[in-house]
């Protein structure tokens, strides 16, 4: 049981280093195509610069280095967990990530909870009454929300909830004037956290109830919950056990794919709810052109979507026994 | 549809009279109190986040707006931008304007104890302010040596008389560091531009990225109220960076914000407080940096070569209708390069260019700008900063609709910062760019490097951008900073301004006007004319209720 | 999944009995999706989108960035505005009516783009299958690692924010799922007796591929690309509020990002394009399932 199961994480493992290079590689090129760099925006931001102070910068940042040199120098920084120094923020890259990324991680975890908890319910909800009324409802409330563009939703809840009713705080994470520590804090980061990570779970909510209605049916049929209703309570819910065992499998999947188009929809409601994550960090480091920061955020993001991916695998097996563990990526 | 037709051809611009843009700005000066209230946190907002907290090698105004709270200048502007002792407690300057001698407050310490003194001022001077801030270097070109006879004086030795450095040694333009945390490292990198150690009446305590910074009461400050009690009145200062627009409005609403500073709130939501009794409007602030928002020509290229091209257009953009609908009339239409608030060398007797669509359809007929089969005369790229505020993409399609009403096709171009300042600066390679630029209280700081040939540098920003050259505009600038008679010198100013209008290398459009929003409770002792650098050491919240 | 094709997809002689069956096929596929009640729904839903988009610009002519009426007017203040304007004085009506047809181009291009990309790679991988596969995986597995949305913000904000770049930015970073599709496809019917059939008489490969495999491949990839097309039109809206649109050109979420600031008091501005994108968004969604639900007729439930 044991050594399969070594070999099949060391494989995965393995597989995260072409896509670290790939990665770099593509932040690289793309960079290096884009007009303007950071000693641009640097002495932009400054006010002024001469032509000579702005040369020297380049080359303390290494940057009048011949493209595969510096691309070199990069990788082998990688390889020892050197992400490289923001020359913008006046940091190293890796304590900025490590700083902003539990918040990131806290909206998506939340946004997660919440689009699976609603989701199962609801799909199983319009499954059980299925054809009825209240499953015409659900349909069209999942094809609404899955058409919503999550920010604009973010400001309508913004306008809702924080102006006009005045229920939730408006943006950031937690009420700066007062100190809160212990369960207050914990309180107050709610508050803060509700707004953004229902907005972000919206469209993941959609998808879910729709998933689980799906395989609920396909399992057993339009017919066949209805008749179980009609037996009563303990067969329906010994019916739906199984029913909800089935859709369990493709739903831990689809989490698994999800995870990175999530870590997308936080740049958007980092930005609206001003939520101070790698979200916003990113978009910051693409206008300042900070190379290190930017690779940096797509590096550990893409570690963290494959980490995610490996543990749905492992998931993935223990629900059904019959799945084995391959090596290859799925098909 | 006709009636589309019929609000869309005539200048229905004037249609803007009515509903929820005032006519005149909104505007009460922050109340000056009497008797401060001791204690309390004051809740500032600034956009966007700062890169550094010290202003001594840079001009950001967003830095300056946290680091003058902690480290001090020399002096500070009142309203009508006269010096005010701050560090220094009196100043002369010879007659032959050659030397500049100040005397230095005594009993000053920096925040980690060590004693402020001249060594600092002349260290940051020799340094600092001459080899890397952006004003500096050329402010403080013409010094040939600092001289520290005691700790508490200040000689500075110029070549030639440099007559615009009083009027411009704030904690902004010329900040003092401390000698002894900087000499012997790299400036840039010194870790102290992130946790600054200073003078001033607050002291650093933590900067959370993303976040806030927080500033504590400094208990050894040296500054005093009216009636000699000890200042700061404020427990300390929490700065938070709140980068959604409409998300700062709500904040102050809500009262998780004191003051906003720097035009951060929207001006179209400004109209949400006007209620005197809650909110305060300040529209002085900024009235030291004298910021105008300019249309700049890249005169290099053919077709705006020809003076009279760069005439109509500036006979074709309604510098009225551009201050209400973009600036909603926080401002005043500018005339020339000089500011009108900068009241000592402003002049107004120059060519003036009042909104004239005939006019301009008129002169590039003469220049050879013929309309075309499909009604244009010309097609140009215009370029502007997307993301520094909403003024750069509204300015821009303003004037889009408006030059395409004399035939002039304008392609918006925009870009991140870094794409803009290549395009313009270092490749050159563009038609019509705008930016908003100080001009300071002296022309020679702020103007002359806008018009002056050997600020011609490629690879530099906020340099002479459009290549324009003009020998005899150039001698009149360099007179001008020499001229050690007020007399004399307002003259050449006035000459400067004169020529520069005949040419318009670039299009002065619009005298910014630098809003801030706080909270009634607020009060000072006084008013500033740079009241966003204010060190806020005399201000102090009222209790609620 | 391709049941419906599968049976007649055997390649034979005689152009006119290929034209018809291929005229047969599509009246038949029609029929299916007419009969779904989803589909019909979307086309009805974006039947309206593309009539705003063009009839509209009858009654709303004229340039949406025209500052020419009062600012801040509420929808039905003003019948000259009957969607009421923005700060500036631009009229909100035609703003919609103009964006429509931007956000549709964009939406449409870009998709065609990460089709086309898609199927290619996805082809290659799935028919030559060794280590070309493997590499074209990794490949598929890279962009589908990266955020997909920051590798889009990264390319717009780079590059000259404009039409062009959009969709470029929107097609580069959608084409994995058609590629993953298509090349799951591939792996299947490559090993179908018609294929080994056509290997047998000499066919090329690229014939092959083109003639046998990739018309049967096709029809999942259509309902992939028309909820594509739905993401597309999304993803144009968030770049252009984040201010990554093309300036010179006015779509939904130009309008939204420009209504943001007033969104405390005049929501309106940020919330009619809002709708107008979930009503087209909501019109391909519907129309992708109808179209699934017409290709896997056993898997009909209604």
């Amino acid at each position: 049981m044991a050594s399969p199961l070594i070999g099949f994480l060391r494989r995965r493992l393995l597989q995260v280093v072409p896509v670290v290079f790939g990665i770099a590689l593509l932040n690289f090129v793309i960079l290096q195509a884009a007009p303007g760099d950071i000693v641009d925006v640097l002495a932009g931001e400054a006010g002024a610069a001469t032509p000579e102070y702005m040369a020297q910068l380049r080359a303390s940042f290494g940057l009048d280095q011949p493209l595969w040199v510096q691309f070199r120098q990069y990788l082998l920084n990688v390889a020892t967990l050197d992400l490289g120094y923001s020359f913008r923020q006046n940091m190293p890259v890796f304590d900025l990530i490590v700083a902003r990324m539990p918040a990131t991680l806290l909206l998506m975890g939340a946004a997660i909870v919440f689009a699976l908890a609603l989701g199962v319910l609801l799909g199983v909800l319009s499954a059980i009454r299925v054809r009825s009324w209240l499953d015409d409802v659900l349909s069209v409330f999942v094809l609404v929300t899955y058409a919503m563009p999550t920010f604009w939703l973010g400001l309508m809840a913004i306008v809702l909830f924080s102006a006009r009713l005045g229920w939730l705080p408006s943006g950031g994470m937690v009420d700066l004037g007062a100190s809160h520590t212990g369960l207050a804090l914990a309180w107050d980061v709610a508050r803060h956290a509700l707004l953004p990570a229902l907005t972000l779970s919206t469209f993941y909510l959609a998808v879910y109830t729709k998933l689980v209605r799906t395989a609920m049916l396909e399992l057993y049929g339009a017919d066949f919950i209805r008749t179980a209703r009609a037996k009563g309570a303990g067969e329906l819910r010994i019916t739906l056990a199984h029913a909800l065992r089935n859709a369990l499998l493709p739903l831990v999947t689809m989490v698994g794919y999800q995870v990175a188009s999530l870590l997308s929809g936080a740049v958007l409601v980092e930005s609206v709810f001003n939520w101070p994550g790698i979200g916003r960090l990113a978009f910051e480091a693409v206008m300042a052109r900070d190379f290190n920061l930017l690779l940096g955020i797509l590096l550990l993001s893409s570690i963290l979507v494959t980490l995610i991916n490996v543990l749905v695998d492992l998931l993935y097996a223990w629900l059904d026994p019959r799945v084995q563990l391959a090596g290859g990526g799925s098909a | 549809m006709k009636r589309r037709q019929l609000l869309t051809s005539s200048s229905s611009l004037g249609a803007l009279f009515s509903l929820g843009i005032p006519l005149a700005p909104i505007a009460y000066a922050q109340t000056v109190g009497r008797t401060p209230v001791r204690g309390g946190v004051l809740n500032v907002a600034i956009a966007p986040e700062p890169t550094q907290l010290t202003s001594a090698n840079l001009t950001t105004m967003n830095v300056g707006m946290v680091s003058s709270k902690v480290l001090e200048g020399l002096v500070s502007y009142d309203l009508d931008l006269k010096p005010v002792p701050a560090l220094a407690e009196s100043w002369q300057a010879a007659p032959d304007g050659k030397t500049l001698t100040f005397k230095l407050r005594p009993n000053v310490q920096w925040h980690d104890g060590k004693p402020f003194g001249s060594a600092d001022v002349a260290w940051t001077l020799e340094e600092v302010w001459k080899k890397l801030h952006p004003f500096g270097r050329a402010a403080f070109a013409n010094v040939e040596k600092v001289e520290t006879p005691d700790p508490l004086t200040v000689v500075i030795r110029l070549s030639s008389p440099a007559p615009y450095v009083l009027n411009y040694i704030n904690t902004y333009g010329a900040q003092i560091l401390p000698r002894h945390i900087y000499e012997g490292t790299d400036v840039l990198k010194n870790p102290a531009n992130n946790a600054p150690v200073g003078t001033g009446p607050f002291v650093f305590k933590e900067w959370v990225r993303g976040s806030h910074i927080r500033l504590e009461r400094n208990p050894n400050y040296w500054g005093r109220g009216p009636q000699g009690e000890a200042q700061p009145y404020l427990d300390g200062l929490l700065i938070k960076f709140i980068p959604d627009a409409a998300a700062r409005t709500v904040a102050i609403e809500a009262g998780e914000i004191d003051v906003a500073l720097g035009s951060i709130v929207p001006l179209t939501n400004l109209n949400r407080f006007t209620d005197k009794n809650r909110y305060t409007i300040n529209l002085d602030d900024g009235r030291y940096l004298s910021t105008i928002f300019l249309l700049q020509f890249n005169v290099r290229r053919p077709h705006f070569q020809d003076r009279r091209v760069r005439q109509a257009f500036a006979h074709a953009i309604d510098k009225n209708a551009l201050l209400k609908v973009v600036f909603l009339n926080y401002g005043k239409t500018a005339t020339g390069p000089v500011p009108s608030s900068v009241v000592n060398y402003y002049s107004d007797e120059v060519r003036k260019y009042p909104y004239d669509p005939k006019r301009a359809e008129a002169l590039l007929e003469e220049a050879g700008f013929k309309k075309g089969a499909d009604g244009k005369r010309l097609k140009v790229t215009l370029d502007y900063d997307g993301f520094g505020g909403p003024i750069g993409p509204r300015s821009a399609e303003f004037l889009k609709q408006s030059l395409a009403r004399v035939g002039v096709e304008l392609d918006l171009r925009t870009g991140d910062t870094a794409t803009y300042l290549r395009r313009i600066f270092t490749d050159q390679d563009y038609d019509l760019m705008t930016s908003s630029l100080h001009r300071l209280p002296d022309p020679t700081l702020g103007v002359q490097r806008l018009y002056w040939t050997k600020n011609i540098i490629k690879g530099a920003p906020w340099t002479n951008g459009s290549g324009y050259s003009n020998p005899e505009l150039d001698k009149v600038m360099e007179a001008a900073a020499a001229e050690p008679d007020e007399a004399r010198r307002k003259a050449l100013i006035k000459q400067w301004q004169q020529i520069v209008q005949e040419d318009v290398p670039l299009i002065e459009l619009i005298e910014q006007t630098w809003v801030t929003v706080s909270t009634a409770r607020l009060r000072k002792h006084a008013l500033q004319g740079d009241g966003l650098f204010a060190s806020y050491a005399d201000a102090w919240l009222e209790s609620k209720g | 999944m391709s049941r419906v094709w599968n049976e007649t997809g055997i390649a034979q002689a005689g152009p006119d009995s290929a034209l018809r069956r291929t005229a047969a096929r599509a009246l038949e596929f029609g029929r299916l999706v007419l009969a779904s009640r989803a589909a019909v729904l979307g086309l009805l839903l974006l039947l309206a989108v593309v009539a705003v988009a063009t009839l509209g610009r009858l009654w709303f002519p004229g340039d949406p960035w025209e500052m020419g009426g009062p600012p801040m007017l509420w929808p039905g203040e003003d019948p000259a505005h009957p969607l009421g304007t923005d700060f500036m004085g631009r009229d909100l009506a035609t703003g919609l009516v103009s964006g429509a047809g931007v956000s549709l181009l964009i939406g449409l291009v870009s998709t065609l783009i990460s089709a086309f990309v898609g199927v290619t790679i996805g082809a290659l991988a799935g028919y030559y299958r060794g280590w070309v596969d493997a590499v074209l995986l990794r490949v598929i597995e890279l962009f589908q690692t990266v955020p997909n949305f920051v590798l889009a913000v990264v390319l717009v904000a780079i590059f000259k924010p404009s039409v062009a770049t959009a969709v470029f930015a929107i097609g580069i970073v959608s084409w994995p799922p058609t590629a993953r599709l298509v090349r799951s496809e591939f792996l299947q019917l490559r090993e179908r007796e018609f294929v080994l059939a056509g290997r047998t008489i000499g066919m090329g490969h690229a014939r092959l591929i083109l003639t046998q495999i990739l018309p049967n491949a096709l029809p999942p990839v259509v309902v992939v690309s028309t909820l594509s097309i739905a993401h597309a039109i999304q993803t144009e809206a968030a770049l252009a509020f984040l201010g990554l649109g093309d300036p010179n050109v006015m779509s939904w979420g130009t309008i939204i990002g420009i209504g943001r600031e007033q969104v405390v008091d005049a929501w309106y501005i940020c919330g009619l394009p809002g709708v107008a994108i979930i009503v087209t968004v909501l019109g391909f969604s519907l129309l992708g399932e109808g179209l699934n639900d017409a290709l896997n007729p056993h898997l009909r439930r209604r």
